[in-house]
């Protein structure tokens, strides 16, 4: 056998959402975070490159034959720190000069290689890790001969990718922060709606146990539909079991009166007569019905389901087919139909509407349906009983409406059965019509709303 | 013509099986469902009257067997409850008529005539056979257009025979289905009263309604006119 698995919780789901989502844009927000740091830092190493080869060129001096002198005290004094990080040179073809920082370093500039007027920056790389800015220049010496000088700085990569190294660090150490408030922020925030579902089933749960009657009309807007047709539902259900009390008590009444009368006879000692008791059990049976039938009358239907009608139809037609083997029975009801009619009411008014017809037709009985007054995706119900018999009119029809009333002798009971017809019409506020039928008797038409 | 009578309500069904009894058929009155369905499956049944509410096994269930075991015999159900509802699934459950507590006694026996005469084919109760004319209904018999004196008996033969017409049936058969007990096979009342109607039927000699065939039994099969 296999077990049906319960769908997860509304909060499982919707926590697992809200952690992806965090994590996911967090997760974006940090990396583009990271590279545009990169890229500040790498202009940044730029500019500090440039500005020490500047801060080189002011003390250098360079005479004719090409040898290299440097006068000034580095401007910055990291260049005069042994293995500083940042290093700089002179390079003419005959002569070079190297900053005090280079001293035990393994520099990669080995030769100049730029030429006059150009400049050029190399950032690190998989290949080597030095940043290194380069400028080639003329250089006129005092006897005012043109050299050819170059100045570079470089920077060990290194420092770069530490200094990433600790934003990295601390950037996400902040983001993982940031998503563990925003996670718990959001799943406090869906804690609440899932509360007031919470209050909702705590309410039904108190009206199942008749602690309460009704939920009460606090709730959001959004879930006023919800909560104002369940309070629909429970007051037509109510409704109908203190009308079912009322039918009873009302059919219990009014059986209760012959009974007593037949009581006090048989007390008396009297005896009955045969007409006597009849009339009795007829009046007895009369109230029962009348009774029922306003029972009928007066319950409200709420909500119902879509039917399909064919097959409800097919069912009477088949009994009917049995009960009037003579008759012919024809049905024109698309398979597609559907109506929000409960089925017990829909047997009812076609059984007694077709076996009226069977009973004063002569040979056949023909029933349509279609669909009627259809609001949204809620659908009533037309349906039109045609048979060939002697038809009738508009005001005998009307009288016939009326309870216990009856068409005629030869087909006993053809009021009542309209009259419980009638009933169930109007708790769908339908109509009911006599029309001329075009196979020559009566046509009834119903219309039932959808409820 | 052998009717179950299966009503759990014990004066209802003694009056009931009175009056059929009376109208002379030949009636098993049982009060439970469980018994009921042995009767109806078992035994050689023509009609069955059965109430819905029984006690052990509720009417339509006992209607579902004997529909399974292939019994297609008439049955009218009795019930109090008056809905369509009711109606449609006691019909679908393979009844054939209903009706509706409280009735008439004379409405339950019409009914019951009706469903025979339809079992046997025949679509009205005026029924005529050549020079013999009989209403199931009225129960009255003519020959030629005079009427026609018969025995309780040879009524019940008769009409057993008319609502048969075309089949053969045995000596046992006609026992079993027109008389309440047991009878003696051996016995030779059928032979007696099928010679008194067949001389009633055919003063002539020569029309012969009812043939014999021997060591199977009788067949009413007259040539209609």
């Amino acid at each position: 056998m296999t077990k049906s698995r319960k769908p997860p919780s509304l909060l499982f789901r919707l926590s697992l959402s809200a952690v992806a989502v965090v994590l996911l844009a967090l997760g974006l927000i940090g990396l583009s975070v990271e590279r545009a740091f990169r890229a500040s830092e790498e202009s940044a190493l730029r500019e500090r490159l440039e500005s020490a080869v500047f801060a080189v060129l002011a003390g250098l001096e360079v005479d004719a034959t090409g040898s290299v002198a440097w006068a000034g005290a580095p401007a910055d004094s990291l260049l005069t720190r042994p293995a500083s990080g940042l290093y700089a040179g002179i390079y003419t073809r005959e002569d070079r000069w190297l900053s005090p920082s280079t001293l035990g370093v393994d520099m990669p500039v080995e030769k100049m290689t730029i030429a006059r007027g150009a400049d050029r920056f190399q950032a690190a790389d998989a290949g080597q890790p030095w940043f290194i800015y380069r400028l080639g220049l003329g250089w006129e010496t005092e006897s005012g001969e043109i050299v050819d000088v170059e100045v570079w700085a470089a920077e060990d990569g290194t420092r770069l990718d530490q200094a990433m190294a600790s934003f990295r660090g601390d950037l996400w150490r902040w983001l993982g922060l940031a998503a563990l408030v925003l996670v718990v922020a959001q799943l406090a925030l869906l804690f609440q709606p899932l509360q007031i579902l919470r209050r909702i089933a705590g309410e039904v749960r108190d009206i199942e146990s008749g602690r309460r009657d009704h939920l009460s009309g606090l709730y959001p807007r959004e879930l006023s539909p919800l909560t104002e047709n369940l309070n629909a539902l429970l007051k037509t259900e109510r409704a109908n079991v203190e009308q079912y009390h009322r039918a009873l008590g009302d059919l219990a009444h009014s059986l209760k009166t012959p009974l007593a009368v037949i009581n006090s006879q048989l007390d008396a000692g009297e005896r009955i007569g045969v007409a006597e008791l009849r009339e009795t059990v007829g009046q007895m049976q009369a109230r029962i019905r009348s009774e029922l039938d306003r029972a009928a009358r007066s319950g409200r239907r709420t909500m119902l389901p879509p039917l399909t009608v064919a097959p409800v139809v097919e069912r009477v037609v088949r009994t009917l087919r049995k009960l009037y083997p003579d008759m012919e029975f024809k049905v024109s009801a698309p398979a597609s139909l559907r109506a929000n009619v409960a089925e017990r009411d829909l047997l009812e008014v076609l059984g007694n509407l077709l076996e009226n017809a069977a009973k004063y037709g002569r040979n056949q009985v023909h029933a349509i349906f279609d669909a009627h007054s259809s609001s949204g995706r809620r659908s009533g119900l037309r349906l039109r009983v045609d048979d060939d018999g002697p038809g009738i009119n508009a005001e005998r029809f009307a009288e016939m409406l009326q309870r216990g009333m009856r068409g005629d002798e030869r087909a006993e009971g053809q009021g009542l059965g309209l009259s419980i017809v009638q009933g169930i019409v109007e708790s769908y506020h339908g109509e009911i019509r006599p029309q001329v039928s075009p196979l020559g008797g009566l046509r009834v038409e119903v219309t039932l709303k959808p409820s | 013509m052998r009717i179950l009578m299966l009503e759990d309500e014990t004066t209802l069904r003694e009056n009931l099986t009175d009056r059929l009894r009376a109208e002379g058929f030949v009636v098993d009155a049982v009060g439970d469902g469980i018994e009921g369905a042995y009767f109806a499956t078992e035994y050689p049944i023509d009609l069955a009257i059965v109430d819905l509410g029984l006690p052990g096994k509720s009417g339509l269930e006992v209607v579902k067997e004997l529909r399974r075991a292939e019994k297609r015999y008439p049955v009218l159900i009795l019930t109090a409850r008056d809905h369509w509802q009711d109606k449609v699934e006691a019909l679908d459950s393979g009844a054939d008529d209903y009706l509706t507590k409280p009735f008439r006694t004379e409405e339950l026996i019409a009914r019951v005539h009706a469903l025979l005469r339809r079992a046997g084919g025949h679509a009205s109760s005026a029924l005529e056979f050549g020079p013999l004319k009989i209403n199931l209904s009225s129960r009255k018999v003519s020959l030629d257009d005079e009427p026609l004196e018969l025995t309780r008996f040879e009524y019940k033969l008769l009409e057993y025979f008319v609502l048969h017409p075309d089949q053969v049936l045995s000596k046992i058969l006609l026992n079993e289905h027109l008389y309440e007990d047991d009878a003696d096979p051996e016995s030779n009342v059928i032979e007696v009263i099928l010679g008194r109607l067949r001389k009633k039927l055919d003063p002539d000699g020569d029309w012969k309604p009812i043939q014999t065939l021997r060591g199977q039994g009788y067949r009413f099969s007259p040539e209609r006119q």
